[in-house]
């Protein structure tokens, strides 16, 4: 018996180096992580073209079956998002952090059907009645976090490499339209595509092969006190290092106050 | 025949005769804002909001980006910069082109951040934000527009008085877009036009609603041994100058520091060549580095040029991590080890 509904959100993204629309890295983490928490069924859904070959590669991943909403690739997918969701009535909805133009198609679902959105998650599981996400906090810190209502998840690239896709299962799996009721709110126009320029680099990031480049970049003082300390014994060293540490909260002293 | 004075032509002089040097004073020669000197005001109506990223410890480029284009945005339209910043705020951004900001605590949980910054840009009476592209201020910037339905662009690297200029994924294309509320600036900005001096000033940071539908359990802490040493917030690293190698993966995990050493060490074989740290190995961006026994090669100081502080221990007193080092102490890096050890009280 299942008894919560899981919805992945699937995009396609360009190749970064040929341009064709292929899986996008992320989302196909997200399909395989969703298909691991236990006693869930998950309904994958794509809002495009229902003949684009990328989505067989979804297919490869284990999920049976896509549920694909047409929309034209120069509208905004929310609205029919929003109203297959609702339709739908899910516990979580789970997709990557890829970009799709500018990244803010999981946080307008999420304000439209009023969840709160968890970004650069590592791992979630369902535990007692509430969901236990993970999320990525720096420096290789967790954060736990608990829902107990519907949440829209982004998985992160953190979160490891998806298992390869399957030609059989892209083979056997199912495509499937749905056509709801959403109408398209906005009818933008493709933005004008001109020759980029040339760009100097970002201020810190001189990878010059000129070594004296090199030894500017790095020997230009920063600013701060600089202390060198002469004269003091190893025990007397070892209590500043960890007085620095304490100050920082690093090491053993993280986490606390 | 009388002699007449030449004045060179391609220069300005005044009537006295004198030359006028015409020098723009770079950015770097602005004296630096003093704490002392920020004053608190009420927030400025009618600003342009930027958004910005807590470094380690430096402005990074990022938020030097933010504010050039905040700040190009503003002279354009006769507006004011107001930087919102989670934690310290780095006196630099007055260099950078902001003329107030707005501080909040760095504890502040991400979920409540936009609603932070929501209530700044509706005080101000703003629909104007600035962000970083990647970050914490883009998802922040996100949840702001997803919550009031504006438009958002990313990766916008050219502005112009009507006209935004966007990178795309490939790289001989951009895009060319009208004016949107929110924008997310691409580290490749550029520097501002001018250097700024003057007085910072501090706004009130306004009350903000919790967000509160999530609760946060609790924070697993990271295994030094297991998170890659670009990502370690506190490393120890070795040079030449260590021979006991026992002595040095005991202080480690005592201290409960990531593992890594020059190239030196690597290539001798103590270490694994994912915890080498330098030009041609990591580039560390922890918040603390010990460097026991290193001389600072500056190809090794290429690769901790992330860092936030870094202690060197090293009995040489003109080497090159000596200067580079926040402090160092002048000791032999073994007795070091060994009281670090005895300190902290573990076998």
């Amino acid at each position: 018996m299942t008894e919560h509904r899981i919805a992945v959100l699937l995009s396609t993204t360009p190749h970064p180096v040929n341009g064709r629309l292929v899986m996008s890295p992320t989302d196909a983490t997200a399909l395989a992580l969703a298909q691991e928490v236990s006693g869930a069924a998950v309904a994958a859904v794509h809002a495009g073209d229902p003949q684009e070959p990328a989505l067989r590669g979804y297919l490869g991943l284990g999920a049976a079956e896509i549920t694909v909403l047409p929309w034209p690739a120069t509208a905004s997918p929310v609205p029919a998002l929003v109203d297959w969701l609702e339709n739908f009535g899910p516990s979580l909805i789970v997709t990557g952090s890829r970009l799709r133009t500018n990244g803010t198609l999981p946080y307008r679902v999420a304000a439209a059907l009023r969840m709160p959105v968890v970004h650069r998650v590592r791992s979630f599981t369902r535990h007692a009645s509430e969901w236990l996400i993970d999320q990525d906090a720096g420096y290789g810190r967790l954060r736990r976090l608990t829902s107990d209502g519907p949440a829209v998840v982004m998985v992160s690239s953190a979160a490891g490499a998806a298992p390869m896709s399957t030609f059989l299962g892209a083979r056997r799996g199912r495509i499937t339209v749905s056509r709801g009721r959403a109408t398209i709110a906005d009818t933008a126009a493709s933005p004008m595509l001109v020759p980029a320029r040339r760009r100097p680099a970002a201020l810190e990031e001189i990878h010059s092969d000129n070594f004296v480049d090199r030894v500017r970049f790095v020997c230009t003082e920063p600013e701060g006190d600089r202390s060198v300390l002469h004269g003091l014994s190893a025990q007397e060293v070892a209590r500043q290092v960890l007085g620095e540490m304490r100050r920082l909260r690093v090491g053993t002293y993280a986490g606390k106050e | 025949m009388t002699a007449t004075l030449r004045r060179d032509p391609r220069h300005r002089w005044t009537s006295a005769g004198e030359r006028v040097e015409a020098r723009q004073p770079r950015l770097l020669d602005s004296p630096a804002v003093r704490v002392e000197d920020i004053q608190e005001v009420p927030l400025v109506q009618g600003c342009v909001v930027a958004l910005l990223d807590d470094g380690n410890g430096k402005l990074p480029a990022s938020d030097r980006a933010v504010l050039a284009a905040a700040r190009e945005w503003a002279d354009w339209h006769q507006l004011t910069v107001t930087a919102v910043v989670f934690g310290a705020v780095n006196t630099d951004i007055r260099q950078a082109g902001a003329d107030a900001f707005v501080s909040f605590d760095q504890e502040t949980a991400i979920e409540d951040r936009a609603s932070a910054v929501s209530t700044v840009l509706a005080e101000c009476r703003s629909e104007l934000l600035f962000a970083s592209c990647d970050g914490e201020g883009a998802d922040t910037a996100r949840r702001i527009a997803a919550a009031r339905d504006w438009k958002l662009l990313s990766r916008v690297v050219q502005q112009e008085p009507n006209r935004l200029r966007c990178r795309t994924g490939d790289p001989t294309l951009e895009t060319e877009n009208a004016p949107v509320p929110v924008r997310l600036v691409d580290a490749a900005y550029g520097r501002p036009a001018r250097a700024f001096g003057g007085p910072l000033r501090k706004a009130r940071a306004p009350a903000y609603p919790a967000a509160g539908v999530l609760r946060e359990v609790g924070m697993i802490a990271a295994d030094p041994a297991t998170v890659p040493i670009s990502d370690s917030e506190f490393v120890i690293a070795a040079g030449a100058g260590v021979s006991d190698w026992d002595l040095f993966f005991r202080a480690a995990r005592a201290l409960g520091a990531a593992t890594a050493g020059s190239r030196v060490v690597v290539d001798a074989g103590h270490l694994p060549r994912e915890r080498q740290v330098g030009a041609s190995g990591t580039a560390v961006r922890a918040r603390c580095y010990l460097a026991l026994g290193i001389s600072g090669a500056i190809q090794h100081l290429e690769g901790i040029a992330g860092c936030a502080r870094v202690i060197s221990v090293n009995p040489d007193d003109a080497c090159g991590m000596t200067s580079r080092a926040d402090v160092s102490f002048i000791n032999d890096a073994h007795e070091v080890m060994r009281a670090l050890i005895e300190e902290l009280g573990q076998p």
